[in-house]
């Protein structure tokens, strides 16, 4: 069997060690557009921190590769795929023949089109690269407006502030990180980056960008604000890249490509796994789990994925907040909280029919996170054990005895 | 794979297994030294949940496909292919802990050594004769053993 992956980050790694359980014989080629070996695409913040360096990011060991006899063609873009031929095109005309093709694409970062921007004006922040051109322009002093302030905008910011870079979010909506924080707990960080100097204007966008005469960029705001930066982040999201997909017979394509449940994309022989998957989120366990299962079921085992709600660990600047699911829901649900400002500890369950639907830890994070987790992906009735969810001593003894005998049995 | 099993109705909720744990991760392998001078109060790589009279050692149960693993953004998170054992490289970690988010039997938390972050997880001792609190358990609460053929 001849195995073609397409990508080289967490689904594909997890693809390779998904189809050598089942084929330790077949032949492995992972084409990467990028000149590294895979990474762990979060790392990038904490390299440009310098708190991870060059011979840190590599996300395996290169003899993973070795062992398990992979090829791999970095800095090579696939162009074309030909399904009639079982091929693919890359960049230089070498034609990659595939019995099994796995997209493991990711995304690219969106940049919306603003009046006056080109791509010279500013960074994106996904890829090694990407901090490696930053790092340059990241010197005290200097100061940053960052696009968006999500994850990657809030990690982005993490790491110039640490750089000693003076930073500024605009974030179109009115707070930040708004799928996953409520406003009382968005309001708490909000104040907390104030503090550590950070502006931060919500509800605003950037509506026209120029170059001064002394090279600075001058930015307009929606809101009539002007500001002048030396650095621009766009940092409001990314969009699959499915452009290899895209008008193929039997292929449906809904921003990302959508699979069925084996993660096949209906065209014979082609799998898909991670951010440039239809509707799955772009988080990395996700990614790192699709391309285990999609590594598997390439090498003929039948295994179903099962959507995973969202979760999301993310630390900057010494605050630690973890959401899962539906974290920011407030009205309509039953809520259960913690919230102690003066520490800025926030911890909230959303509740939904007597089920955890969410969940928001902020800097009060201990190992009944990953219980939370659990009993919310198995929609486990809480009703019993509701009063204890939130105590300090709540734990899988609190659960029904059946559950935990069980779960300490595994 | 061995893995440490609980039997709470053995637990007698005496906390050794914990102490066993952190002399068997400390530098000094010392029980004074780790305390007193190493400072690993706390540190311990398991999770004695009470419930009183009811107690028991949670500990990971090194899993199929680990949740930790998937999650880790570092590739500092690991099973061993030849032992099983699922741990943490810790001088990769960032301490991001999306493996204390992942773990769905509560097995890890967050800690931090020499001024650096990491997940406080259960490694089987990998690096000793086996692990230090089914050694040190006075009640048998404990055992390390084989129990599901192949896995």
């Amino acid at each position: 069997m001849n195995y073609v992956i397409i990508g080289n980050s967490i689904a594909a790694v997890n693809a390779v060690a998904g189809i050598r359980e089942y084929d330790r014989e077949g032949s492995i080629t992972i084409v990467s557009a990028e000149n590294y070996y895979a990474y762990g695409r979060p790392l990038i913040s904490y390299w440009l921190e310098k708190r991870v360096q060059d011979q840190d990011m590599p996300y395996r060991p290169q003899e993973f590769y070795e062992k398990n006899c992979v090829r791999v063609i970095l800095g090579r873009r696939a162009v074309k795929l030909d399904p009639e031929a079982c091929q693919v095109h890359l960049d230089n005309g070498e034609k990659l023949p595939y019995d099994r093709l796995l997209l493991a694409t990711g995304g690219r970062p969106f940049v919306p089109p603003i009046d006056g921007l080109t791509s010279a004006d500013y960074f994106t922040f996904i890829n090694y690269d990407d901090v490696r051109r930053l790092e340059a322009f990241a010197i005290p002093g200097r100061e940053a407006v960052i696009l968006g302030a999500g994850p990657t905008g809030l990690k982005a910011m993490e790491s110039l502030v640490q750089r000693g870079v003076k930073v500024t979010l605009v974030e179109l909506a009115d707070r930040i990180w708004a799928p996953a924080l409520d406003e009382e707990a968005a309001s708490m960080i909000a104040t907390f980056l104030q503090d550590k100097g950070v502006n931060l204007y919500l509800n605003d966008t950037l509506t026209r960008v120029y170059r001064e005469a002394d090279d600075r960029l001058h930015l307009e705001l929606k809101s009539g604000r002007e500001l002048q930066a030396d650095i621009l982040v766009m940092a409001i999201g990314v969009r699959p890249n499915v452009e290899l997909l895209e008008g193929l017979p039997g292929v449906t394509i809904n921003r990302g490509v959508v699979v069925g449940p084996d993660l096949s994309t209906g065209l014979p022989g082609v799998y898909a796994a991670g951010d440039v998957v239809a509707g799955s989120p772009p988080l990395l366990p996700h990614a790192a789990i699709q391309g285990k299962i999609a590594g598997r079921n390439m090498a003929g085992a039948r295994e179903i994925y099962q959507p995973l709600p969202p979760y999301n660990a993310l630390g900057f600047l010494g605050l630690h907040i973890i959401s899962m699911g539906n974290s920011a829901a407030d009205e309509g649900y039953e809520v259960l909280t913690e919230i102690d400002p003066a520490a800025l500890v926030y911890r909230k369950l959303v509740l939904k029919d007597n089920r955890l639907d969410g969940v928001l830890l902020i800097n009060k994070i201990d190992h009944r996170a990953g219980i939370y987790r659990q009993l919310l992906e198995e929609g486990l009735e809480v009703a019993p054990f509701k009063d204890a969810l939130l105590r300090p001593d709540f734990g899988l003894l609190n659960l029904p005895e059946i559950i935990w005998r069980q779960k300490l049995a595994e | 794979m061995k893995k440490v099993y609980a039997r709470p109705a053995y637990c007698m909720n005496c906390h050794l297994c914990e102490v066993n744990c952190i002399v068997a991760h400390s530098r000094s392998r010392d029980l004074f030294r780790a305390y007193k001078r190493e400072n690993l109060r706390g540190t311990a790589r398991l999770i004695v949940e009470e419930r009183l009279p009811l107690s028991v050692a949670v500990q990971c149960r090194h899993c199929d496909d680990p949740r930790c693993v998937a999650g880790c953004i570092s590739g500092a998170m690991v099973k061993d292919p030849e032992t099983g054992i699922v741990y943490c490289q810790e001088d990769k970690c960032v301490g991001c802990w999306t493996c204390v988010v992942g773990c769905p039997f509560g097995a890890i938390r967050p800690g931090e050594k020499n001024g650096r972050p990491v997940p406080l997880k259960c490694d089987l001792c990998r690096e000793a004769e086996g692990p230090a609190c089914v050694a040190g358990c006075p009640n048998r609460a404990l055992v390390f053993e084989e129990r599901r053929a192949g896995a």
